[in-house]
């Protein structure tokens, strides 16, 4: 059972991107209405567990394992959130040691840091000649992603909180009770 | 040289960077060419889709029953639109199953075994979508086990809405017929022109999320409202599934070639049931 405490937290993230496909499904509809947003419960996930727990290092095997099955499963090519959710871990455990412990700055973070992987698929899509995407499609989808960012961010921020502080990646919490 | 070759970040970067490029460059690559993806690839993507189906089942529950209520609204005005149409149906069916019966008959006297129009369908449900709005992938939960192929027609709401990507055992991926990918099979289609002439051509997607009929020698043939079928040459998919309908007709920014534009028969942006068309001829 202690070994399954140690691995909530992947077990959550699987429960995420399995969300993540189904919400970008209905969301989809209100692209009729103009509403166009990516959906990105994963990332968000991931930057929230490591601006909260800044300690972990073993979240960079989380965040590379998440990143290739979430790649293989929505893309079926290597390279989008394998290179993101690492760096993003990277990115989130130097800034937790200096922003202050307040859910703002987390937000401001996480709104900048779905922007940058906005951009970064854009940038692949079009390199890799797998979409041609126009610049303007790009602002309208940065737009679309502060909505919905902050919105994914306020539904989920006290779960992943709770899950990162409670259930850490391949740390047994009950060693240190002991 | 000496610099950046002793500065051990920098070189540490470059290396990353070319790693990432080539990862990505191989997969893509390995996307386009492989017929079956890899064992380890179709296992995990069928392991991700178990909690997906767990998941969309309550939704899909609600989604539902919000959607009847919304048709149970609708019901006067299309019992309306039927009543005026059932008059025709008893004539019209049987008239199928007489030229149906013909058709069987003209085919086992030609010896024929089978058609370009003959298919087998199979349904399956939309239970993922790539988070970006750029990639035009839908996942389905039905696969390579339920006898889905690489490369099939999928249709839904009564049109072409694009082909499957990667089959695997459980699940597959659905590349839309707008998807904007450079390297993506583009579906050979034909269209009843004036005169009884019949013509040819492919559909191309418009960076706006549009479709055009391209290759055409004569489009002045064409006039709005002509429907576009698949022609099954090219393999692949079988003759006669819709695509959808001439929009309008233009010339190019250059005033060139014709540019037709066509307004999609099935429902691209809101497809949450789809049927996966088996061509029944080998390609």
């Amino acid at each position: 059972m202690r070994i399954f405490h140690q691995w909530v937290l992947a077990l959550a993230l699987y429960l995420a991107l399995s969300c993540e496909g189904l919400v970008s499904v209905y969301i989809q509809h209100l692209a009729i209405h103009g509403f166009i947003a990516p959906v990105f419960v994963l990332p968000i996930a991931v930057m929230i567990i490591n601006l909260i727990d800044d300690l972990n290092v073993q979240e960079y095997w989380l965040a590379l394992g998440a990143g290739i099955v979430a790649d293989l499963y929505f893309w079926g090519i290597i390279g989008i959130y394998t290179v993101f959710l690492p760096v993003s871990v990277w990115c989130c455990h130097r800034l937790a040691r200096i922003l202050p412990d307040f859910w703002l700055f987390r937000l401001i973070v996480v709104l900048v840091g779905t922007s940058c992987l906005t951009a970064y698929i854009w940038l692949i899509l079009n390199f890799m000649g797998l979409a041609t995407v126009s610049a303007i499609s790009l602002w309208q989808n940065l737009f679309g992603n502060l909505i919905m960012s902050s919105v994914l961010f306020g539904c989920t921020y006290w779960l992943w909180g709770w899950l990162s502080q409670s259930y850490p990646f391949l740390v047994d919490l009950d060693a240190y009770r002991k | 040289m000496k610099k950046f070759l002793e500065n051990k970040k920098l070189l540490m970067t470059f290396v990353t960077v070319l790693l990432i490029l080539v990862v990505l460059a191989g997969s893509v690559s390995l996307r386009k060419k492989r017929t079956t993806p890899l064992l380890i690839q179709s296992f995990g993507n069928d392991v991700a889709s178990i909690a997906a189906n767990v998941v969309n089942f309550p939704v899909s529950l609600l989604s539902g029953g919000a959607t009847n209520v919304h048709e149970l609204l609708q019901v006067q005005a299309e019992n309306n639109r039927l009543k005026s149409q059932i008059d025709d149906l008893g004539q019209t069916k049987a008239r199928n199953a007489a030229l149906e019966a013909e058709n069987s008959q003209l085919q086992a006297a030609l010896k024929l075994n089978g058609t370009l129009s003959g298919y087998t369908t199979i349904n399956a449900s939309v239970i993922s979508r790539s988070p970006d709005t750029w990639s035009d992938l839908l996942i389905i939960n039905k696969g390579s086990a339920s006898g889905i192929a690489k490369n099939m027609a999928v249709m839904s709401g009564g049109g072409v809405i694009g082909r499957v990507l990667e089959a695997n055992a459980a699940t597959s991926k659905v590349e839309l017929i707008t998807t904007t990918d450079q390297s993506a099979n583009r579906f050979a289609v034909e269209a009843d022109a004036k005169a009884g002439q019949k013509v040819h051509g492919i559909i191309n997607a418009n960076t706006n999320n549009s479709l055009s009929f391209t290759q055409v020698v004569d489009s002045a043939k064409l006039t709005k409202g002509t429907e576009v079928y698949t022609s099954g040459l090219g393999g692949n998919s079988p003759k006669g599934l819709l695509v959808g309908k001439v929009a309008v007709t233009t010339k190019d920014s250059y005033g060139l070639s014709d540019v037709i534009k066509i307004k999609p028969a099935g429902n691209v942006s809101d497809a949450s049931v789809v049927t996966v068309i088996k061509r029944r001829v080998a390609n």
